[in-house]
């Protein structure tokens, strides 16, 4: 029972997003107010889908896996891949209509609630993990950091990530 | 190579052929969205010829338009193109199979190492990191959609307004997404924006 609610859970947070990255505010609702999971692993898992292959969006998988083992993992990657299958049937209706004004309007309102409860959540999140609430200073030059240069969008996540954990170990100290 | 309208090449590749190729984009393409759009180009393009530009850009337009992973529809969509319904399940299961099992792999391996001490160090600094990734993602996608001129005004007062409600009201975000859509296509639409660069999106995902 656990195991469908769960699938249900990823499915409406896949249902209601554009783009893995913006289920990630529904997702943070309904597994903390189930209290299934933590920010902390919300973090964890988001890092871990920017550790692996493909897209960015499984992160929903290593949540699914932290949440309810190998299953929660299964039940994540068949929810998560079901909404955009979608685009297949209705693609013949999409064609015509790319570009007409009310599609572009309703696309643009959802890419801004999307972008502005992600935003809300990273901040959310960012609270939620830091001893006391407080960020350390060098956590947020890291954090800072990252922002920038992944706005330029040279580097590869991957470098910014290792440079992260060198940080962490080195200013984070034994205590942390 | 196929043009935006028409359908498969012929002859299409054989199934194992296509299978091949997927494998590869889903075993390499270490880093997301991005890095995976990279391979899809390089390999089904260049290297290939099974899709041309215009055909990759529309199914790139019509996937970004659809609920989900992006990457996921973008897949389903080339893989038919390419091989029919055939073609279509073994993209999915060439791309998300290897995909699947090494981010299970990464979160097993996690598990294991979570609490030793220099990990813990380390996710204290990987967290910001990500977070700072996160937020960049919606700043890039704000920047994807955002009008010029007074539309660009109007498209920001909503932002402002999600923002607001984000924080004052955070079990609230199925209303805030539906209304904002709703929003959208009351007030926020205009003529088509520009053909999406495909070959480093970052709005990949």
């Amino acid at each position: 029972m656990e195991l469908l609610w769960l699938f249900l859970v990823f499915l409406r947070a896949s249902v209601l997003s554009l783009g893995g990255q913006t289920a990630l505010p529904l997702l943070r609702q309904d597994l903390i107010g189930a209290g299934l999971t933590t920010d902390q692993v919300i973090v964890e898992s988001l890092t871990i889908g920017r550790l692996g292959t493909g897209p960015g969006g499984l992160y929903i998988v290593a949540l699914g896996y932290f949440v309810l083992g190998l299953p929660g993992a299964l039940a994540a990657t068949a929810a998560t891949l079901l909404p955009p299958l979608l685009v297949v049937p209705l693609s013949a209706w999409l064609k015509p209509r790319l570009g007409q004004p009310r599609i572009n309007g309703a696309i643009r309102g959802l890419v801004m609630a999307t972008s502005g409860l992600i935003a809300v959540t990273g901040v959310q999140l960012l609270l939620a993990v830091s001893p006391g609430g407080v960020p350390a200073p060098w956590q947020l030059v890291a954090l800072g950091v990252a922002f920038a240069v992944a706005l330029d969008g040279r580097v590869h996540p991957l470098l910014l990530i290792a440079a992260g954990a060198l940080a962490g170990i080195v200013l984070a100290g034994p205590a942390a | 190579m196929t043009s935006a309208d028409a359908g498969p090449p012929v002859p299409p590749p054989s199934l194992a052929a296509q299978l091949r190729v997927w494998i590869g984009i889903g075993l390499q393409s270490f880093g997301g969205g991005p890095a995976t759009l990279l391979l899809m180009r390089r390999y089904l393009i260049r290297q290939r010829g099974w899709i041309d530009e215009p055909a990759f850009t529309l199914d790139w337009t019509l996937a970004k338009t659809t609920p989900g992973i992006t990457l996921i529809g973008l897949t389903a969509l080339l893989g038919r193109r390419i091989g029919g319904w055939p073609g279509l399940v073994v993209a999915l299961v060439g791309l998300l199979v290897p995909a699947v099992a090494i981010t299970i792999l990464l979160a097993a391996g996690y598990t294991v190492i979570r609490d030793v001490q220099v990990v813990g160090q380390a996710i204290d600094g990987i967290a910001p990191v990500t977070i700072g990734l996160t937020l960049a993602m919606s700043v890039i996608f704000v920047r994807s959609t955002l009008r010029a001129g007074r539309g660009a005004v109007v498209d920001l007062a909503v932002l402002a307004v999600v923002l607001v409600a984000g924080f004052m009201a955070p079990q609230t975000s199925v209303v805030i997404i539906i209304a904002a859509a709703a929003i959208g296509w009351a007030i926020l639409g205009e003529a088509a924006p520009p053909p999406p660069e495909t070959d480093h999106d970052p709005v990949a995902d």
